[in-house]
């Protein structure tokens, strides 16, 4: 192949893979990232084939407008530098295709798509990225090879003279250096489990693409949940280490609210404190739990509240929080929002009780009900009051309340009106049809009427269990709305008392009064997509933020699977006596037999490859041992000596007697004879003693 | 003839010639190769070293028709080729064949005539006939042309084109005898032109079996790479505007394969490509020019470099 072919394949694969590497950043339009993958194929045809230059004015010309492009674009619209940086670059490099006239101008273009590397390194955690980055290694290590050649062979032989020479590489160039490359990756990857690190991930950013869920305000107006549940955003991935699969009836609570004006809920203000923690630094409740804790380890997104979510009651969190604060509404709050993936490790009973005692004041605020005008609560509470007439405990009451609204109103997220004026009434007694928030306001406020405290909760169900990678995915269309009544509850005994019993405790306790069809996600994903989302979530965890425990466990689980092997092999070996009888029905050999295929594959290839060699060589076997010792002496031949010249030099007849063999055996192509062949040897021994 | 009795056959026109040409093999050898080659010869020197005789004598050594041409300014490229001459006898025109119409030629002092004249050689060296007045007329075969001249900067010369030039397979200097050689040659009693002590050796029909026997000495795979490396790096090279063409690599091909053929071998070695290099390619390449007229090297040493730059095939 021409050199100039290296040159052509090199710059072909680096601009397709910046222009890969590009598509990976989100904020670029598909539309954009469609023309200008169209444009940079045509640009990349046109340069092939015809190696279009435009006059260098034109082009400083054009790449001026396109940097005064990039920053007005930067500053009138679209606010994030590295999104338009990366368009400005994908137009650049399209640009240089038609300016590639000089080595400067080659050096230029591979400069730019490293930056577009680095751009995508910035804003993206994509698993694709890391095999364009090993591709763009690779192929940045053969730019970076031909460059040095052509640099070296143009000093002592002019310029532009390498373009078409010849046989300088040979394309088995490409085959070694993705060896060596694909070498040090696989080292590099070792070094990146075994070594401990500072910080994790790639280059770290503020992460503008927050998701915005609705629901974790202070302030929720009633059917916003609703509107949100189209949505297949992930919010969180929760993994339950050393349990298989997901628990049943997973809550997943975010906050709760108190006050409703027949439109929207608020959460009364109340005093924040600080959560205390325990020696190991873990976050613990005030009040102790008892019971079967189950682990969550929690990967939520970045979401524009500060709000940190947990299956109640939890017992534990542990997570790299600096504070971590909650209120009488139970919410969990951090200092912040966070900008970027969180990771938290969560033990919860998952009940759903969690002990309280009230104060009369905060009593009151659980009670609090709509105003006349704003909700027709006269009708609700006779409609309640007839409902619970023949239960004889507040309990029985309020399940009685939540298992009528579960089974006479209808689910759906896009309820028709009714008649009714406002929008409890209007769901209670004529629409009957509604979602979460309507279901759990209508069952807190009938609550109210009959002096149950209670209140609203948001959070998360049900999700995907994903079997690929073993997490749940909680996706912004699980958000959901339930109830949470302050009901007496005896930690003795499984089920709650009756509120006459003093010595009881009371607790906030879970009801869900959402029909069923409201918890069940409709699954529309593919299995192709939760492969991809595993991968991706495997990805993050064990490359991204790999952390040293993670590090621990790998060493851990290694050293017990290298046990195990050298178990099984001391095992074998033992066994080896009795083997040969045992191999003929025997499944227990099939790693042995494996092994001899490996084994006899891999000496096949060994000896097909010598083969190969020896065709190739042509040089005759006593010519090569001669050079090398000769070699040994201090006489060594250049590659530009003829053997003639050689012979001269190095002197003595033996050498001379050799080289004319060799003459005669090469280039003759004549086969020594016996005698001759007995000579040549004699001949090497001489030169070898003297 | 067997390649044996051909390698018989050159010996004895090499030590033919070295009766008459003392203290010279190489240049004999590749006087013979030029020949062998189905080739034509430049002898390229000052005046007195032996050019015309070296020539004289390989002419005559072969039993064949010779001719020779002494070029002067004056001459016509009729004078070479021949003539139409109205035959009144027979009312029409009769071609009167010229000098060249001979299996060896003698063109003496070649750049003392006009390009004009030079040129009526050129369809003659490389086809092997010449065309006047629309008719083609074969030349004899074997064909040589044995030229020399003298060097450039010496006064009444007209350089030969390019053309040209690449039209010799070998092209060669004599250089100055050594001393003993000289005192021997000086103090000879012989006053007889030194070619006519020579007696022809060969006949025309060995000559042209020996051609194809030369042809038919092996070339190793590698080697003929080597050949074309060598050629192509001619065209690469800084300091050289024109490489050597094709035709160039093609008498270096057959040059290498006679000068094996000369010291007793059927096939060639790396040795005998190198030896060709510099008289079968040096006249074929034109320097570049550099604004240091100082650096400019001889063509013969920049072949050298570029054979010296190609790795050998062991």
């Amino acid at each position: 192949m021409h050199f100039h072919t290296y040159t052509t394949i090199i710059r072909v694969l680096l601009t397709v893979l910046g222009f890969a590497a590009i598509s990976l950043v989100g904020e670029l339009g598909q539309s954009f990232l469609l023309i200008i993958g169209v444009v940079t194929l045509v640009s990349l045809a046109i340069n092939v084939k015809y190696e279009l230059s435009i006059a260098p004015r034109l082009w400083n010309i054009l790449a001026v407008i396109m940097l005064l492009g990039f920053i007005i674009n930067y500053i009138a619209f679209d606010h994030d530098l590295l999104s338009s940086g990366a368009a400005f670059l994908a137009l650049m490099v399209v640009l240089k295709l038609y300016d590639l006239r000089s080595v400067r101008d080659h050096l230029l273009l591979y400069m730019l798509v490293f930056l577009e590397i680095i751009i995508a390194a910035a804003s993206t955690v994509s698993p694709a990225f890391l095999a364009i980055l090993a591709a763009f290694v690779i192929t940045s290590i053969w730019a970076m090879v031909l460059f040095n050649i052509r640099r070296d062979y143009e000093q002592w032989n002019g310029k532009n003279k390498i373009i078409t020479q010849r046989g300088l590489l040979s394309p088995s160039f490409f085959l070694y250096t993705i060896a060596i490359t694909t070498l040090s990756l696989v080292m590099t990857l070792m070094l990146f489990f075994i070594i401990p690190r500072i910080s994790s991930g790639f280059l770290e950013r503020e992460n503008k693409s927050i998701l915005s869920v609705p629901g974790f305000a202070d302030e929720l107006t009633l059917g916003n949940i609703g509107r949100g549940k189209g949505s297949s955003k992930i919010v969180m991935r929760i993994e339950f280490p050393k349990v298989s699969g997901p628990p049943i009836n997973m809550y997943i609570k975010g906050t709760t609210l108190d006050n409703y004006d027949g439109r929207n809920w608020r959460r009364s203000k109340n005093t924040k404190r600080k959560i205390e923690k325990n020696f190991n630094g873990d976050l613990i409740p005030e009040v102790k739990l008892k019971g079967r804790l189950f682990n969550q380890l929690i990967t939520l997104e970045p979401l524009n509240t500060n709000i940190l979510f947990a299956a109640t009651p939890w017992s534990k969190i542990s997570g790299n929080f600096k504070n971590l604060k909650t209120d009488n509404s139970g919410t969990l709050y951090m200092e912040s929002k966070p900008f970027s993936r969180i990771t938290y490790s969560v033990w919860s009973t998952m009940d759903g009780r969690e002990g309280a005692e009230l104060g009369s004041a905060e009593l009151e605020r659980y009670l609090q009900l709509p105003l006349p005008g704003q909700e027709d609560t006269g009708k609700i509470k006779a409609f309640t009051t007839e409902l619970i007439a023949n239960e004889k405990t507040k309990y029985k009451a309020v399940r009685k309340i939540e298992a009528h609204l579960r089974r006479n109103y209808r689910y759906t997220l896009n309820p028709k009106k009714g008649a009714g004026k406002t929008p409890l009434s209007d769901f209670l007694f004529y629409a009957k049809e509604g979602f979460c928030e309507q279901y759990a306001t209508s069952m807190v406020i009938m609550l109210r009427t009959i002096g149950v405290p209670s209140r609203i909760v948001t959070g998360y169900v049900q999700g995907q269990w994903n079997d690929i990678g073993n997490y749940l995915l909680l996706r912004q269309r699980d958000t959901h709305s339930w109830v949470e009544a302050y009901l007496p509850y005896s930690f003795s005994k499984s089920s709650p008392r009756t509120l006459n019993n003093k010595t009881e405790r009371m607790a906030w306790i879970r009801f869900d009064p959402t029909a069923s069809e409201g918890l069940v996600t409709p699954v529309k994903s593919s299995r192709l997509a939760l492969y991809i989302d595993a991968l991706k979530w495997r990805w993050t965890r064990n490359i991204v933020n790999y952390t040293i425990d993670d590090q621990i466990e790998t060493a851990i689980t290694l050293k017990h699977r290298t046990n195990g092997l050298r178990k099984w092999f001391t095992s074998l070996l033992k066994q080896l006596p009795s083997l040969k009888d045992k191999a003929a029905n025997s499944g227990q050999s099939l790693p042995l037999v494996i092994a001899l295929i490996l084994m006899s594959a891999a000496f096949l290839v060994v000896v097909i490859n010598r083969g190969k060699a020896r065709t190739t060589i042509k040089t005759p076997a006593f010519y090569i041992e001669m050079l090398r010792i000769l070699k040994k002496k201090g006489i060594e031949k250049t590659a530009f000596e003829t053997p003639l010249e050689f012979a001269k030099r190095a002197g003595g007849a033996e050498v001379k007697t050799l080289t004319e063999a060799l003459e005669r055996v090469r280039y003759g192509m004549k086969i020594p004879s016996k005698s001759e062949t007995s000579q040549i040897k004699s001949l090497l021994e001489i030169i070898k003693n003297n | 003839m067997t390649t044996k009795e051909a390698i018989d056959k050159i010996q004895t026109l090499k030590t033919n010639l070295g009766r008459v040409i003392k203290g010279k093999e190489a240049v004999i050898e590749l006087a013979i190769a030029a020949l062998l080659a189905r080739g034509h010869l430049l002898i390229e020197d000052v005046p007195g070293v032996g050019k015309t005789t070296l020539a004289h004598s390989l002419a005559r050594s072969i039993d064949a028709s010779f001719q020779r041409i002494q070029f002067t300014s004056d001459l016509m490229p009729s004078d070479i080729v021949g003539v139409s001459i109205f035959n009144e006898s027979k009312m029409s025109f009769e071609f009167k064949k010229g000098p060249i119409f001979a299996n060896v030629v003698l063109a003496d002092e070649i750049n003392r005539a006009t390009p004009k004249t030079q040129s009526a050689l050129l369809e003659a060296m490389s086809e092997e006939q010449v065309s006047v007045d629309n008719i083609t007329h074969r030349l004899p075969s074997p064909f040589i042309i044995l030229a020399t001249q003298n060097p450039l900067e010496y006064a009444g010369t007209f350089p030969l084109p390019e053309s040209q030039l690449d039209r010799f397979t070998i092209s060669t200097q004599i250089g100055y005898p050594t001393e003993e050689v000289e005192r021997e040659i000086i103090s000879s009693k012989n006053t007889r032109p030194l070619h006519e002590i020579l007696s022809p050796v060969v006949t025309s029909e060995e000559v042209a079996a020996m051609q194809d026997i030369a042809l038919t000495v092996k070339m190793e795979e590698d080697l003929l790479t080597y050949i074309v490396r060598i050629c192509a790096a001619t065209r690469e090279h800084a300091d050289i505007k024109l490489g050597v063409s094709p035709r160039g690599a093609m008498a270096f091909h057959r040059a290498a394969q006679a000068i094996a053929l000369i010291n007793g071998r059927d096939y060639c070695t790396p040795d005998d490509i190198k030896r060709v290099a510099v008289p079968c390619l040096a006249h074929r390449v034109m320097q570049a020019r550099h604004v240091m007229e100082d650096s400019i090297k001889e063509p013969a040493l920049l072949i050298e470099e570029v054979v010296e730059g190609i790795a050998v095939p062991v």
